[in-house]
């Protein structure tokens, strides 16, 4: 089941581990905002592996969507994206992206099952396509609900819709927009653990966004933080945690503990005194 | 809690039938002293001689006619013309503030403008019927469309989807419900303008037929028509939002198959 | 540093948003066809400078500004009359408990009831006159106010009975309350209701001839006089603008003050 994504014909990829699925390099990205030319992003340049799990974190506001949106094609920029080695110039086969906003990025009119499969019908046979969504409503844990309509859901479960709705288009990357911001605690932690399930069974390389310093160290292999306006990246880490994380052992441990020090002392060190916004 | 249903149906006809035991009171005993004023007694009356004439249901086709004619003209219109403004930017900054124009105008004001025109012709009837429907459609198809979700349109444009799909499968369902609430509108609007026409001089339908029993000095025939126009626009209204539940709900029951 | 991508950003504003000016310029290049190229003896479509002669000629002859004037007088006459009965009776009708299921079915119906249908009955009863206009216009531009006062005050009146019984609020205090609690909802009825009466106004005019705006209207249709007709097709345009805009500055404070409403 792990080398699945690989097989996989749509995204026919014949990338090994370690190869990188983005190659960011000096990228610019000015928006208009009330009129004005703002440069948001200035200058970033990193790289995202095959199969791995960045974590970019940052003060809110920095311009980490932003960031988000532009790998995801949608809106122009200046310097270079490569994705799987092609210059992007718009979405993406094998790309798919997790908003924040689940009330609305829902289609309210749809079940949770047509939901999932809007990314997948008319592009594949009938029965693949129903395949791909059991499989990933199965994933979530959302079997039972495959007929009800999003509204009748709870947030978490909403939330776990749009990770099943990004999966069943079988993706190679999954971009995340802070998905669990507007989630209660306890609903946080426990998407938190099912997304690593989720993503040990799909195999997918991931760039997740968020502000939480915690939630970034669980679950990230490496992590990015972004500062300053116009952003750059102030500083890179890897998070040599154990695959198997959990939520009590994971977050107790020194190791886990040490590497959120550090990133909290950078926070402070690039973000001067704002550190209570963070 | 099936009772207190029963008990307030109850009441909601209550208050209708001791308004009409007022009326009647208040004109047998005198209290109330309009040379013109039937008595509910005379309405009822007046009502049975007219339901057993044709012409009452000749008249009664036309308006129903040309009130729908009318609307589903302005629905096509509204609807096609909503899409695209609503759809470009550039466009919607390009016309919009003559939109805004056009639909301020007192729509009464543009009766004569009409008349002169066609003349008291059916033709006339249908135009300004659909003129006073075409905003309010036009209007909510706009900010309906315009009103989509930036989420939606980026879903749309991540799952690679045709501009037509996009249109079709976010777009439209998403402003579905503004341009109902426009249809509903431009439904009675239709009708008001219709009876209007009719009022001011097309001969024929229920407001050709009311003014004609005010100049014959029947004003309880008159009454008679005045509560027809007030019951088509309670039937018309009831049924499109009877068939606006169902579109809705058959549109997630095929969702289920 | 080089351009890789030009991709049009699909973010749009929230749909609401005032249009830009700039959208009148199909409207001022119609009418600079039509003034080009239109006949001076067109029936049906005089140029646009015709229309102008034809509102100033009228203004001569001394008849526009008392149109005008009686036109307003109802109007006005009419939203004051309508906004104190059709809050009172909302309030009322929301402030009981059976008040809805009582009155829903009548209320639905004359709701319902179109306006142009009951001039002709009103002017028979009552006479042409402007006593009757103004009975008319109340009776049509009064159900959004009712309705919606009606809806606020059954909203709050759960919570603001609560806090009116806890700080002990009794007599004209509490009746001060909850008129303050229901002022912008009653004032988005008049929002809706005012362009209602500016029609149902000239429609009575139209219909029974009394002086007004609507009388102009119909005399200039009934003597074939289109410039007149287009002339004073504006003119109500312009008036209708003007009832937007005084209705939008009075209710701006006011809803700043409590918040939007809805």
């Amino acid at each position: 089941m792990g080398e699945r994504s690989r097989n996989d014909p749509v995204n026919g990829s014949l990338l090994g581990q370690g190869d990188s699925v983005f190659e960011v390099e000096d990228l610019t990205v000015s928006l208009q905002t009330g009129g004005v030319d703002r440069t948001i992003l200035s200058s970033l340049s990193f790289t995202v592996a095959n199969n791995e799990f960045l974590s970019v974190v940052g003060p809110s506001g920095t311009g980490k969507t932003t960031l988000l949106r532009a790998m995801a094609g949608l809106i122009p920029y200046s310097g270079s994206i490569k994705f799987r080695g092609s210059q992007l110039s718009g979405p993406a086969e094998g790309v798919a992206l997790v908003f924040q906003d689940y009330v609305n990025s829902l289609l309210r009119w749809r079940t949770v099952g047509r939901n999932v499969s809007l990314g997948v019908e008319g592009k594949l046979p009938r029965d693949e396509c129903d395949q791909r969504v059991t499989e990933a409503l199965e994933v979530v844990g959302l079997s039972k609900f495959k007929d009800s309509y999003p509204w009748e859901l709870s947030g978490g479960m909403q939330q776990r819709v749009q990770i099943a709705r990004a999966l069943a288009m079988n993706p190679q990357v999954l971009l995340f927009d802070e998905p669990f911001g507007s989630l209660d605690a306890m609903t946080r932690e426990s998407l938190q653990d099912e997304l690593l399930r989720v993503r040990a069974h799909y195999q997918t390389t991931c760039v997740f966004i968020t502000h939480d310093i915690d939630e970034a160290v669980y679950l990230g292999d490496r992590l990015v933080l972004l500062a300053g306006s116009p952003a750059t990246i102030k500083y890179q880490l890897d998070i040599p945690l154990s695959d198997e994380r959990n939520q009590i052992n994971t977050k107790e441990s020194n190791e886990f503990l040490r590497l959120r020090r550090e990133v909290h002392g950078e926070m402070r060190r690039v973000h001067g005194t704002n550190q209570d916004e963070v | 809690m099936a009772q207190t249903k029963t008990k307030s149906r109850f009441i909601g006809w209550f208050a209708p039938i001791i308004l009409l035991i007022l009326w009647q009171l208040s004109i047998v005993t005198g209290i109330i002293r309009f040379r013109y004023f039937p008595s509910p007694v005379a309405v009822a009356q007046a009502f049975l001689r007219l339901a057993n004439s044709g012409r009452f249901y000749g008249n009664l086709s036309h308006t129903v006619i040309v009130t729908l004619v009318a609307w589903i003209i302005a629905t096509i219109l509204g609807v096609l013309f909503g899409l695209l403004i609503g759809l470009s930017l550039p466009v919607w900054k390009g016309v919009m503030a003559s939109v805004d124009v056009l639909r301020s105008l007192p729509i009464i004001a543009l009766v004569p403008v009409g008349v002169i025109i066609f003349g008291f012709t059916l033709r006339l009837e249908i135009v300004i019927a659909t003129y006073a429907a075409l905003w309010p459609i036009l209007v909510n198809t706009v900010s309906g469309v315009r009103q989509t979700r930036s989420e939606l349109l980026d879903i749309g444009r991540i799952i690679r989807m045709s501009r037509v799909e996009r249109v079709w499968k976010l777009i439209l369902p998403s402003a579905l419900p503004l341009i109902l609430v426009g249809l509903r509108l431009g439904l009675g609007l239709s009708l008001v303008l219709a009876i209007v026409t009719e009022i001011v001089g097309t001969p024929n339908g229920i407001g050709y037929a009311l003014i004609n029993a005010e100049q014959a000095l029947h004003p309880a025939q008159m009454f008679v028509y005045i509560l027809v126009t007030g019951v088509i626009g309670y039937l018309l209204n009831g049924l499109f939002i009877f068939s606006a539940r169902r579109i809705l709900s058959a549109e997630k029951s095929a969702e289920k198959n | 540093m080089r351009k890789v991508a030009r991709m049009t950003i699909s973010r749009r504003d929230d749909g609401k948003g005032v249009a830009p000016l700039r959208g009148l310029v199909p409207l001022v290049i119609l009418l600079a066809i039509w003034q080009l190229f239109g006949s001076t003896h067109s029936v049906f479509f005089p140029r646009p400078s015709l229309w102008w002669d034809a509102v100033v000629k009228i203004e001569r002859s001394g008849t526009l500004w008392p149109s005008l004037v009686a036109t307003s007088e109802t109007f006005i006459e009419a939203i004051i009359v309508a906004t104190l009965i059709g809050a009172v009776l909302g309030i009322a009708i929301g402030s009981v408990k059976w008040g809805d299921s009582a009155f829903n079915p009548v209320l639905d119906f004359l709701r319902n009831l179109p306006a142009a249908a009951v001039v002709p009955a009103a002017a028979i009863i009552l006479g042409t006159n402007s006593k009757m206009a103004l009975v008319i216009v109340v009776f049509s531009c009064i159900w959004p106010i009712l309705l919606n006062t009606r809806a606020e005050i059954r909203r709050v009146s759960v919570v603001l009975s609560n806090v009116i019984t806890n700080v002990g609020l009794r007599g004209f205090r509490k009746q001060s309350v909850i008129v303050g609690s229901v002022l912008p909802s009653v004032l988005l009825g008049v929002r809706v209701a005012a362009p209602l009466a500016l029609i149902v106004t000239i429609l009575a005019e139209f219909i029974t001839n009394i002086s007004g705006l609507g009388s102009l209207l119909v005399s200039a249709q009934q003597n074939f006089d289109s410039p007149e007709v287009y002339g004073l097709l504006v003119v109500a345009g312009l008036l209708a603008l003007f009832v937007n805009i005084v209705v939008s500055l009075v209710e701006a404070p006011i809803v700043r003050r409590h918040g939007p409403s809805v």
